[in-house]
This record gives C-alpha cells, structure tokens and sequence, in this order.
C-alpha cells in the first residue's frame, strides 16, 4: 500500500472512531440518572410532567425545593435550573421540556443581578451535547457559539471547557456506575455557608461603585423567553432571587436592573416579583453559601416564602392556570 | 494564532494544499502570506513592527556584504541597535522607567520617564534573535546577504517558528526555501506524529498542570510547603511539555511542508548537571547565547574567574530576554550560580565518587546527577514563575514549612485531574525513553503496519478526550 494510501485510511478510521466515540459517549450520557444531569435526562425522556415548572441558572438550581412548594400549592413542581446557564439556555431547556413533557400550568423564570449583563461561555457544554440533535433544544441553543461547534465537530462539545469530566460520568453510567442521588426533582441544595472572611474578600476585592451592565441582547434573549411561554399560553413569573443585604447595598445600579427586569416582564404578559431584599431571607449571613446564592437552609426558608405567595396568588384566581 | 485550536487545524491544511499545488518559484510568495495571516491572527497591526525590522535588516545585510570593512561595522551596529532598540522600546521601556523612578526616589530625587500601554508584539523576542543572527552571520562572513527580499522576510517569519521559535540560524533555514519539496505522504505521516506528540504535550500534560500551578503561584500563602513543593515540580513539567509541545508542533507543521527546523529540546530532565541541562535545554537560545555572547566575551578558555563572570552575564542576559522583571534576572542569575559552582566542585564531587567506588555511569551517581539537577532547576524556576521577587521568596522559604500530605485538590481541578496528569507524565517520560534507545525504535519500526497504527490512534483520541481545552488557552513563551 503506498503511504499516500495509508495516510488516508488512517485519516479516515481516526474521523469514524472519533464518531463512534461521541455517540457511545451519547448513549452513556443519556443513562445518566442522577445529578444535573440525571435531571435534564428526565426532562428529555419526557418523565417529568410538573404542573410548576422553575427555570434559570444556579440561582434557580440551588435555591428554589419543588416539595415545599409542591406541599403548599398542591401543583408538581420541577426545578429545570441549570448551573452556569445564561437566559439562552434557559430559553433552550423550556423549550425542550416544552417539547418533550405536557405543557406546564406556570413557568417560574429565576432573575438576579447576571441577568442581563452574561456572556456567551457556557460552563459544562458537555452536560448539553447529547440533546444538540433534538432540534426543539438546537434550534434555541445555536446561538451559544460553543454548542453551535459542538453540533458539527465530533466530540468538540464533549472537551472543550470540560475541566469537571462530565463524559467519563457518562462512560461510567455506560457500565450502569451511578452513584446516589443528590438532587430532588432537579434541586440540589448547597450545604456550606458564608463566613465574615468571604465577606471582607468580595468586599475588599470590588471596585466601587459596583454596578451590573443592562446589555441589549440579554434582554432582548429575556424577552423571547418570556414571549415564549406567553405564545404557549403558559402564564410565568419572573422571580428576583434574594441577595444578602450587606452586598445589595452596595450595588450602585440594582433599581434599574430590577426596572428593567419588571418593564421586560410587563411587557411580554409575565408578573415580576423583586424578592431580592426578601425579609428575612436576605438579612442573615446564615442564610447564604455565598453573596449571590442560598445555601440549604435560606433555600428552605426562600422556597417557603415563595410557595405561600404562590399558593395566595393561585388562590386568588387572578390567572387561569389549567392546561 | 495558536497551534492548538480549532483555526490551525483548518490553516495548517490549506497552507499545505497551497504550496504543493503552487509551482516552486510561487511557494515562498505563498508561505510569507501565510505567515502574515498567522501572526495577524493575533494584533494585525504589529505586523508593521516586523515589517520595519525586516526592512532594517534585509538591507543592513546588502549593505555589510558591499560595504568596505569600516562601513560595514557601522552599518552591523545600526542594523543591532535598531533592532535591539525596538526590543527594548515595547519590552523593556516601563521596567526601566519603573527602575529608574524607584532609584530615584531611594535619593529623593522625582525622575519619571515616560511608560507606555502597549502590549508587547508576540514573539518579538525570537524574532529579533533570529535577524540578529542573520546580520551577525553576515557581518562575520559567514553567509551571503539574502538578496530575494521575499526570502529573507518569509525566513524571519516563517510561521511554525514565528513567534516562539526554535530560533533558526540562516545557514541552516534560509537555504531550504530555493530547495524544491514535493509531495511526499511518508513525511506528512511523519509530521502529523510530532504534532499529535506536541499537542499530547499541550493540551494533556500542560494545561492540566497549569490548572494547579496557577492557583497555587496567585496565593501561595494560602497553600502548606507540600502543596508548594508539588506546585514548584509541576511547573517545571508544565512549562517543559507547553514550550517542547509547541516545538513539537512547530517541527512537525514545518516537516509536512518539506522544511527541517532545529531540535529545541532533548530529554533535558534527565540531565546529570546543570551544564548538560543547559545543553539539552530550550537548545537554539543556549546556542545563541554561546555563539552570540559567551564566546565573544571570552567563553570558558579564560581564567576561572573570567569564566564565571561570564557565564554570569550571559545567564543574566538569558534572564532579561525572558522578561522584563527582577524574578527573570534572578532566574538567570540562579542558573549562571548553579553552572559556575557545578564547574567549580566538580573535582570534589568526581573524588568523592571515586572515594565511594562510583565510575562515572554507576547507577547511583547518575540518580543523584538527575535529581541533583532537577531540584535546582525547580528551585530556579520558582523566581521564573513568581511575579515578583517577594512572592518568589516567600515560596522558597516556605516551600519546607508545615507538609500535611494529602490528596492534591484546588478549586480548578481535583485530585483526579491531577492522577491524570502524574499518569500522562509518566507516558511522556516512556515514549522519551523509547525514543533514545535506538534497539527499541528499531524494534517499534518492525512492528506492522497496524499494530502500529492502535498507539497513535489511541494517543490522538486520548488527547482529544483527555485533553484541557479553553478558549483562552495559549503557550507560555508566547509571552516573550
């Protein structure tokens, strides 16, 4: 054989083992059965069905318990928060449950001070790459560059920005390794909490005035998500997390984010909720793993305050919530 | 553009399509507009920075060829202060207003010159070593001046090499663009193997130590001495496999386009002294340094004292081309320390061998040469990597303190990502092994063909897989 042609048979094998790696890589991350992954492949399987259904990034995941808002308004309740996610991803995630589940009675759209002033990183692509031939996820998704590579170019979306490994998790589920389950129905709370010393960190290292940027896309992406649901007719809240007071002072712009947030939510037919200053969730340390996030035990606490909202604002019948 | 992205994977290819369809006298017109394209990738306008030196240099060559002997030094030293001037104008100008500013304040006196924000142009460092040699060459007789003015800015820009080197000398590179290369897929195989062995290197080894490395440097005092002990040896690996990766890659695109670049490094980690270290060591600056520096200043065939000094300055000269910062001076100064003292005991150390009954080859003498040589270069490697001199001694001194051995785990990476790492190095180490046993490589050549081929499949699928890839992820020396 001359080594022209051995160049190009070895050329080719690498591309069709390279192939067949990503779909065994696939296949095993859609066995996933437990963690974040465990419960976006419930979504994707279509076994989650809830009634209530909570979206947004690691604010969303960690802070909001669907059993204590579940045993408050008696509606299943889904937490489809997704560490790292920015508002396309949310978009694509409702979407794809959209597709893939019955259509939800209320969408809670989880807002913070990120909200409109991300980029276009993507932590853990490889937790999306599976679903990236499902076009009711693509089709929103694509517009993160990273996941519009990793559609075309075999295992890219599985090694790029992959320091966690998320693939060998997959490999693992493949020969049926799966570990206990951390997370309940898509929540998974923080268990450490915010020291005095983080504290003086994150306020020794800011450069004053601290203010969020309002960028036109990031609003232009919350508004599609919101005109989403309400084309759907599907009623949505979106829901300003609460941020440890001491922190919240010292933002030089929050009323504008917060303003723009609700003008963003008036404007596509969705209720706005400022819990940020949320009392008395947002005025304990203890109730924080860090500035931005609940831990555990703010979580129970925030999730009770929002339930029994939910559940008076449910009971008022202010909005027709069946099917 | 690097060498590890997505963006090289598609250029590499084409350049290569390019020259072989291209007739001979289009080729070199064909490499330099793609050399323009590689390093444009990054800030196009430095490209007139390189232009104006390429200018200064091609005709400062002409010009020393004809010139009378009087005229033609003239022309040498402008031709060197020019471009040592560019050099020191985008690399060292703020270090040496900063310098002069905090002398001048120690006498209270206000002396402020002005500093500059601007980025120092990639590779500008290799670049001006590699026209510095071209015009020394010349001047020295030693080579004709390069009258194709296509040639000799496709020679100093030549991509693979362009902006991290290894740096070329003109007798052994120039030439190489009148020879006519064809086609040949044995030699695309060939180069596609060292690429593959240089992105292993990168993206396997490197990127994953950096994970560590990084973490521990920006807060050392966040960290006990075993963590900073493991962070000092991972850097010495970290920057070995990031600068040998990119030589690797550098050889390999260069060897698919017909060219042979000059080895950079040989197995440098299992020298038995600092001198053979230096030897094996980031090899075409060492060389440099000798041929452009040492040796002018005397080299070793002086007396003992001479000798040091010169070694002295020629390390800390080493050390200033790396960066503009004390940490380099130090690195370079450690270096030249540890080569003088090795120079001055070595009498001592060979007796006490003797004394021991240890031939020069016995297994025990060449562990702790080994050893011996790695730790000082760990130590030595600590002020390179520090960002300033308080942070590089605190690291020293506290490198022994308070060692709680345990599983290494940062907040980038855990403790599997590190097993990863040890079991790559591991790998790295065999393979360099293999490679300097011929016995072996014969036997490894005999193997057929795809049996052969299972190794550098899996080593491929293993980079890509195991691979640490971020958007932000470039080379280390790219930064000088």
């Amino acid at each position: 054989m001359s080594a022209l042609r051995k160049l190009a048979l070895f050329l080719a094998a690498g591309v069709v083992l390279a192939c067949g790696l990503h779909l065994v890589l696939d296949a095993g991350m859609r066995r996933i059965r437990y963690g974040a992954i465990g419960a976006f492949n419930r979504i994707a399987d279509g076994r989650v069905n809830a009634d209530i259904v909570i979206t947004g990034s690691s604010r969303a995941y960690v802070q909001y318990d669907p059993d204590i808002i579940q045993a408050a308004t008696r509606m299943t309740t889904f937490n489809a928060g997704r560490d790292g996610a920015n508002t396309i991803i949310h978009a694509g995630v409702l979407r794809y449950y959209l597709s893939q589940n019955r259509k939800p009675r209320l969408i809670i759209e989880n807002a913070d001070l990120h909200s409109l002033s991300y980029g276009y990183d993507l932590y853990g692509p490889a937790q999306y790459t599976p679903y990236l031939h499902d076009q009711a996820f693509y089709s929103v998704v694509k517009r993160m560059p990273v996941l519009q590579k990793a559609y075309y170019l075999p295992l890219y979306g599985y090694v790029v920005d992959d320091v966690q490994f998320d693939h060998y998790l997959g490999l693992k589920a493949l020969f049926g390794i799966q570990p206990s389950e951390s997370v309940r129905n898509g929540f998974e709370p923080v268990n450490h909490g915010y020291s005095e010393a983080l504290w003086n960190r994150w306020a020794g290292k800011q450069q004053k005035p601290i203010s969020f940027m309002l960028l036109p896309y990031c609003m232009e992406e919350m508004g599609w998500l919101l005109e989403d649901a309400r084309t759907r007719g599907i009623p949505c809240i979106v829901v300003f997390s609460p941020v440890y007071h001491r922190h919240l002072v010292e933002i030089d712009n929050r009323s504008q984010v917060v303003a723009t947030l609700a003008q963003l939510a008036r404007q596509h037919g969705a209720l706005f909720w400022d819990l940020s200053d949320l009392s008395p969730v947002s005025e304990s340390k203890d109730n924080f793993a860090d500035w931005l996030h609940l831990n555990q035990h703010g979580a129970t606490l925030f999730s009770k305050l929002v339930a029994q909202r939910l559940a008076a604002w449910i009971g008022s019948g202010e909005l027709d919530l069946s099917r | 553009m690097l060498f590890n992205s997505l963006a090289y994977a598609a250029f590499l290819p084409v350049v290569l399509a390019g020259y072989f369809v291209l007739p001979h006298r289009w080729r070199t017109v064909w490499l330099l507009a793609a050399s323009c394209v590689f390093y444009m990738v990054y800030k196009p306008v430095y490209i007139v920075v390189l232009g104006g030196l390429i200018t200064i240099d091609y005709t400062a060559g002409l010009c020393i060829e004809r010139a009378s002997r009087r005229w033609a030094k003239c022309f040498f030293w402008i031709s060197i202060s020019a471009t040592i001037a560019v050099l020191g104008i985008f690399k060292y100008s703020n270090f040496i207003a900063h310098n002069v500013g905090a002398v001048g304040g120690f006498f209270n006196l206000h002396t402020t010159l002005p500093t500059f924000r601007w980025a120092l142009p990639i590779g500008l460092s290799f670049h001006t070593f590699q026209s510095m040699a071209y015009v020394i060459e010349v001047y020295r007789g030693n080579q004709r001046a390069e009258r194709n003015p296509i040639v000799y800015a496709t020679y100093v820009m030549f991509f693979p090499q362009l902006v991290a080197g290894p740096i070329e000398r003109p007798g052994h590179l120039l030439q190489q663009f009148r020879e006519i290369h064809r086609f040949d897929a044995a030699r695309i195989a060939s180069g596609m193997k060292r690429i593959a062995f240089g992105l292993f290197k990168k993206a396997v080894i490197a990127d994953r130590l950096a994970l560590f490395v990084n973490q521990i440097f920006a807060n050392p005092a966040s960290f006990n001495g075993f963590y900073l002990a493991i962070a000092s040896v991972a850097f010495c690996y970290q920057i070995y496999c990031d600068f040998s990766g990119y030589t690797d890659i550098a050889i390999g695109s260069a060897e698919m386009l017909g060219f042979r670049l000059v080895e950079n490094f040989d197995s440098p980690f299992a020298s038995r002294s600092i001198s053979e270290f230096w030897r094996r060591w980031h090899m075409s600056l060492s060389n440099w340094f000798r041929d452009y520096v040492f040796i002018p200043l005397g080299g070793s065939r002086t007396t003992p004292l001479l000798t040091a000094r010169n070694y002295m300055i020629t390390f800390m000269l080493a050390g200033l081309w790396h960066g503009a910062n004390w940490t380099f001076i130090v690195w370079g100064a450690l270096n030249g320390g540890f080569l003088i003292a090795g120079r001055a005991l070595k009498l001592y150390r060979d007796r006490l061998a003797e004394a021991f009954g240890l031939a020069p080859d016995h297994p025990v003498r060449v562990a702790f040469g080994i050893a011996t040589t790695f730790t000082l270069f760990c130590v030595g490697m600590i002020f390179f990597r520090s960002k300033d001199l308080s942070e590089a001694v605190y690291f020293v001194t506290h490198l022994y303190r308070n060692w709680y051995i345990t599983p290494i785990n940062v907040y980038a990476a855990d403790f599997f990502q590190f097993k990863i790492a040890i079991a790559a190095i591991l790998l790295l180490e065999l393979v360099q092994f293999i490679a300097r046993k011929p016995k072996l490589t014969a036997y490894w050549d005999a193997f057929p063909t795809p049996a052969r081929w299972v190794p550098y499949m899996a080593l491929g699928l293993g980079t890509i897989l195991f691979g640490v890839y971020f958007a932000e992820g470039t080379f280390i020396y790219f930064q000088f």
